[in-house]
């Protein structure tokens, strides 16, 4: 059964002098449970088709279905809880935010969800930090952790609301290989165990060989 | 209450900014306060001038003789009092009282004598204003307090003279003449004009009456109306200004021209007023006041809007990263507002507290230099206290404006900021 759908997808930025085609008539299909990696030069389009999926953006033309949810029609109060329920973002940078410990950095998505008891929103973070092996990291701010704990936060933060879609855009990116492969063995373990869709943007040809299936971008359009 | 620390947080690591932006509000609350209290402290009510809302002070007189005479003057005399505030509708109680203070000297007998200030004041000015009576009470007849020589100390000179407070039954001597105390009354502030003094002597009419005639120009005295309550001032005024013109008309004959100039004054009036021959401008003075409410008011608001932009550039990826999480655009905008109420709070917090040090200031530095209010006699317990200065509604509206003006000015850049694309905010793009 397919997650997300893109029909036709066209994305072009437009300033005043110039018009850039970032991604031309994309048409991608991804089932449910899949782990598909996306890969292709800088500039390829990559980073704006995960923006698209994770409806941080949206198309210039074409339809982007996800959970069999036409987006295109989401407003934008919508859209943010439809975000909030089904999606997590795993970055490059990890984008922390610096003034949260971590136990707030990961309750972030839960505080933007109504209807969850502070309770509750306490011990699903507390489940999944310890699941990230980071209980004793809680009252930590992000200045005072490592690269690699940073990531971990950021996949805590990404998957405690329970999304059924992952996207992760080049989460090892500024990762030491040791620490990038522990990233890469918890993002399968996502898959395997829980059965979570990922959509990994990467640059590592190892790492997208062992993910399910490899898209491959050029110039904005899929090649593979 | 992560909300909270975090909050707490940006604060402290934008400090530069954040110190900025608190010490524009507790700046701004601080002078409304301080400029509310110096320009209101002559018309709030304060006792024992408790109902100066309902006050008019019957003084002023302008007469020009032809070309060549143009006298004008404070103080009125018995006769022109009589003619135009006797009598009046709306009035609850009238008092004569003599126009300005009088330093004079007081003693004990066989004691060395010291200056203080003194008031010639009628019975009725004791129903008029609420003096707090330490001993004894007021004189109720002011023909024969006078011819008794009656007394009111204040305490400090009660004190000065007798080392005590409670001396009512015993005697001074007031120009080296014997009086009697019939009561003592607390201290009052030099800052209120109708009843700051240190001792308060009877009134006689007649004794006026038989020096001036039928005079109306060359007074010394003045004349305090206390309005029945509900009664407008403009009511009084209007009678006022009839029976002037009435006097008007009886004294063009001598070639004379009386001219009104909105008597009788408010408290609020007779501190702005600019002379005996002059209008009172009140309109120019409130014009004046609104500027200076408005630039002092507007000045943090613009502060914290750019502070707001300013902090906001620094965080423009934490705002994606919210967005992407589901903060939707009212969240962001309600986070941002947050945080710059809370600003306004410690901002007012800290205005309010360099208001009450500059009451302290004010109540202990004003009062103690003498020189300024023309005090004679060592002020010994005239400092008030800071209740009497301080009024919380004044507080209470300057940061409810003040409150308002930061929300409205932070409310920008916060909507600026939650229409921002979470995608190119992620990446930091400004």
């Amino acid at each position: 059964m397919e997650i997300i759908t893109l029909k036709d997808v066209s994305k072009v930025y437009r300033t005043k002098e110039i018009e850039t085609l970032a991604l031309e008539n994309v048409n991608l299909e991804i089932k449910e449970g899949e782990f598909v990696s996306i890969m292709g030069p800088s500039g390829c389009g990559k980073s704006t088709l995960l923006n698209i999926i994770g409806l941080l953006d949206s198309p210039t033309t074409g339809t982007v279905s996800i959970l069999n949810t036409d987006t295109n029609s989401l407003g934008d109060s919508k859209m943010s809880s439809f975000r909030n329920t089904n999606i997590g973002f795993v970055f490059q940078s990890f984008h922390l935010i610096p003034s949260l410990n971590v136990t707030d950095n990961v309750a972030l998505p839960l505080s933007y969800r109504h209807g969850l008891s502070a309770s509750e929103r306490k011990k699903k973070v507390e489940e999944v930090l310890s699941r990230l092996g980071l209980s004793h990291r809680m009252r930590h701010f992000p200045s005072q952790l490592s690269g690699g704990q940073c990531q971990r936060v950021a996949i805590a933060r990404a998957i405690v609301g329970d999304p059924k879609i992952v996207l992760a855009d080049e989460p090892t990116g500024n990762l030491d290989s040791k620490m990038g492969q522990e990233v890469m063995d918890i993002l399968h373990q996502l898959n395997r165990e829980d059965g979570r869709t990922i959509v990994m943007v990467t640059h590592n040809e190892t790492q997208a060989r062992m993910t399910d299936r490899i898209l491959r971008f050029f110039d904005g359009r899929q090649v593979e | 209450m992560n909300y909270f620390r975090q909050i707490i947080y940006e604060m402290k690591h934008q400090r530069m900014m954040t110190w900025v932006a608190i010490s524009g509000t507790a700046l701004s609350i601080f002078l409304v306060m301080a400029f509310f209290i110096v320009d209101n402290l002559s018309s709030v009510d304060i006792a024992p001038e408790s109902s100066r809302s309902r006050i008019l002070l019957g003084a002023g007189i302008h007469i020009k003789e032809g070309d060549q005479y143009d006298s004008s003057g404070m103080d009125i005399t018995l006769s022109f009092a009589e003619k135009i505030y006797t009598g009046l509708d709306g009035i609850e109680e009238i008092s004569i009282v003599r126009g300005d203070k009088a330093a004079e000297q007081l003693s004990t007998a066989g004691n060395e004598p010291f200056v203080a200030d003194g008031r010639k004041v009628d019975a009725n000015y004791w129903k008029i204003f609420d003096f707090k009576f330490i001993d004894g009470k007021p004189f109720d007849d002011s023909k024969r307090a006078s011819s008794e020589r009656s007394v009111v100390l204040s305490r400090s000179a009660a004190r000065r003279l007798f080392n005590e407070d409670k001396v009512a039954g015993r005697d001074i001597e007031l120009r080296m003449i014997p009086y009697h105390v019939v009561g003592v009354v607390e201290d009052v502030s030099p800052l209120l004009d109708h009843t700051y003094g240190h001792f308060f002597t009877a009134l006689d009419v007649d004794q006026y009456r038989n020096v001036e005639k039928d005079e109306l120009w060359g007074g010394s005295l003045s004349v305090i109306l206390k309005m029945k309550e509900g009664v407008d001032a403009s009511y009084i005024k209007k009678q006022v200004k009839s029976r002037y013109d009435r006097l008007a008309a009886e004294i063009k004959k001598q070639n004379k021209e009386l001219i009104y100039h909105q008597q009788p004054f408010t408290t609020e009036e007779l501190s702005h007023s600019f002379g005996s021959n002059n209008d009172p401008d009140m309109a120019s003075h409130h014009r004046s006041q609104w500027i200076i409410y408005t630039i002092l008011l507007l000045l943090p608001a613009i502060n914290l809007s750019s502070m707001t932009r300013s902090r906001l550039r620094h965080r423009v990826s934490e705002i994606g990263v919210r967005r992407a999480f589901g903060a939707k655009k009212v969240d962001i905008i309600g986070q941002l507002l947050g945080e710059n109420l809370l600003i306004t709070c410690i901002g007012g917090l800290i205005g309010f507290i360099l208001c009450l040090f500059f009451l302290y200031l004010a109540s202990h530095l004003f009062f103690e230099m003498s020189g300024i209010f023309e005090t004679s006699l060592e002020v010994l317990n005239v400092r008030p206290d800071l209740s009497m200065l301080f009024r919380w509604q004044n507080f209470l509206i300057a940061f409810v404006v003040c409150f308002i003006l930061n929300i409205v000015s932070a409310t920008v850049p916060a909507w600026q900021a939650s229409r921002r694309n979470p995608a190119e905010a992620i990446s930091g793009v400004h």
